[in-house]
């Protein structure tokens, strides 16, 4: 039930996106679009794969690279700070390069990208911060809770560093001697994770709309 | 310990990140609206300041005013008043003595009224200038270079001469500029003297242009710090207060430049 929910939870505030874009078709709309329908997509297209008996795992490496091209773009439109467009056009080049390396060598596309969704994990949150520290020290004065820009950080901030524990916490997992298995006790706290996350993104549309 | 354990642990440390996470969201939401009302404050204290100099600087001008009304009164209407009063007593005697008064000595106090009459004109025009406030601003200083007798002025105007600005705006214009046009005249004692007004679509600028002795703009700083009573420092405020720049140019000729937005009080 759980993941059904999780499984569908990103098409929530992508119907209200679709609702409102003739009001609200700017540059903060097409990203949370494409990131919302990449997320469906990918999720669906696992979750038919591996009901299907066949390993699903590439599906998750193409969905990384993805996600983390469309934060990286995102990011690179909204940080306003010095030198940052040039910090993550190098940055988005080293996580493509770990995400190919890890799919063609270090371990395999039919095995869980730890590496590259790690490296996405810290990026996103070192993107969320610096966009924290670009409003807080920002001369103009904003009612944060209004800017649909701030609930998209919150729900990054909330579900990449969650992700990045329970990540973390799996490979302690396995690293302890214990087995996938037991790692897949930790996927109810992901999946409620994933369910705020885009929760949080539908507090983003309706600012979106109000804005 | 077990796996198991190691499991339910991992769950709850994972659980105390995520409420860690949103902790430190809220910490950031309440550090932000805190640092907002600290800025709101500073600002509220920046526009007070600023309101207090604009006071200050009304109430400088007003003195400033009051100084050179009190100065016009004593050493122009008073002496002619006394002159006037000398030659009646004079008058007095001789007809007391069973004289005749001649021609000439009545004409001579018709002089005199006749200066004291333009003294209090002078005077009332600078008080209350009715003709700007009925006429307009343009036509009110067309008709205050024709009274210059004593200079070869110029008056040229590009924009319609039954242009209105805002009240505000063409009392101070007027004011700024009778200020300037006495100071030229006290100070720089040129021969020639021309008010030019231009227009476009950005800003409206009032320029004097005249053969004395001018200023620069540093001069004019200098003279804002040191002069006292010339009437410099009640130009500035009131240039201040409608957002008007002057520009002072030494040179052959000299030049003062008062330049205002041509949306400015409309």
């Amino acid at each position: 039930m759980l993941e059904r929910v999780s499984l569908f939870s990103p098409l929530l505030p992508l119907s209200l996106l679709i609702i409102i874009s003739k009001s609200a078709s700017g540059f903060v709309w097409r990203a949370l679009f494409v990131f919302l329908g990449v997320s469906f997509v990918c999720d669906y297209t696992a979750k038919v794969v591996g009901l299907e008996g066949i390993n699903n795992m590439p599906v998750f490496h193409v969905y990384n690279v993805l996600v983390g091209a469309i934060i990286c773009y995102y990011y690179y439109r909204v940080l306003q700070l010095q030198k940052m467009k040039v910090i993550i056009r190098w940055l988005f080049l080293f996580f493509l390069f770990v995400s190919l390396f890890e799919f063609f060598y270090r371990q395999g596309y039919l095995t869980f990208n730890t590496f590259a969704a790690w490296t996405i994990n810290v990026l996103t949150i070192f993107f969320t911060l610096l966009w924290f520290y670009q409003v807080f020290f920002s001369e103009e004065q904003m009612k944060l809770t209004k800017l649909p820009e701030f609930w998209v950080n919150v729900g990054f901030f909330f579900y990449f560093g969650s992700t990045m524990v329970l990540t973390l916490f799996s490979e302690m997992i396995l690293y302890a001697g214990g087995n996938d298995e037991l790692t897949m006790k930790l996927w109810p706290i992901q999946l409620v994770t994933n369910i705020l996350f885009n929760l949080i993104i539908l507090r983003a549309v309706w600012a979106l709309k109000r804005a | 310990m077990g796996t198991e354990t190691g499991i339910v642990l991992a769950v709850i440390a994972g659980t105390l990140v995520m409420v860690l996470l949103v902790m430190a969201i809220v910490v950031f939401v309440v550090l932000y609206k805190r640092r907002t009302i600290e800025r709101e404050a500073q600002y509220q204290m920046v526009v007070k300041k600023k309101e207090l100099e604009v006071l200050n600087a009304a109430i400088e001008t007003q003195e400033s005013e009051r100084e050179k009304f009190s100065r016009d009164l004593h050493d122009e209407i008073g002496p002619l008043m006394s002159a006037l009063k000398l030659n009646m007593t004079r008058h007095q005697a001789v007809i007391k003595k069973g004289g005749v008064i001649g021609k000439e000595d009545l004409q001579q106090q018709r002089d005199i009224v006749d200066h004291i009459v333009q003294s209090v004109r002078g005077v009332a025009h600078g008080l209350s200038p009715r003709f700007v406030k009925e006429f307009g601003l343009l036509p009110a200083l067309e008709e205050y270079m024709k009274e210059l007798t004593d200079l070869e002025v110029t008056f040229h105007c590009t924009t319609e001469m039954d242009r209105r600005f805002g009240k505000d705006i063409e009392l101070n214009v007027y004011r700024i500029v009778l200020e300037l046009i006495q100071n030229i005249r006290k100070h720089a004692k040129p021969s020639e003297l021309e008010l030019s007004i231009e227009e476009d679509r950005q800003n409206i600028r009032f320029c004097l242009t005249h053969n004395g002795a001018g200023l620069s703009n540093a001069e004019y700083a200098e003279f804002l710090k040191t002069a006292k009573g010339i009437g410099l420092e009640s130009v500035r405020a009131r240039a201040a207060s409608i957002n008007a720049i002057l520009d002072y140019q030494k040179g052959t000729p000299s030049t003062i430049t008062l330049t205002l937005e041509s949306t400015n009080g409309e």
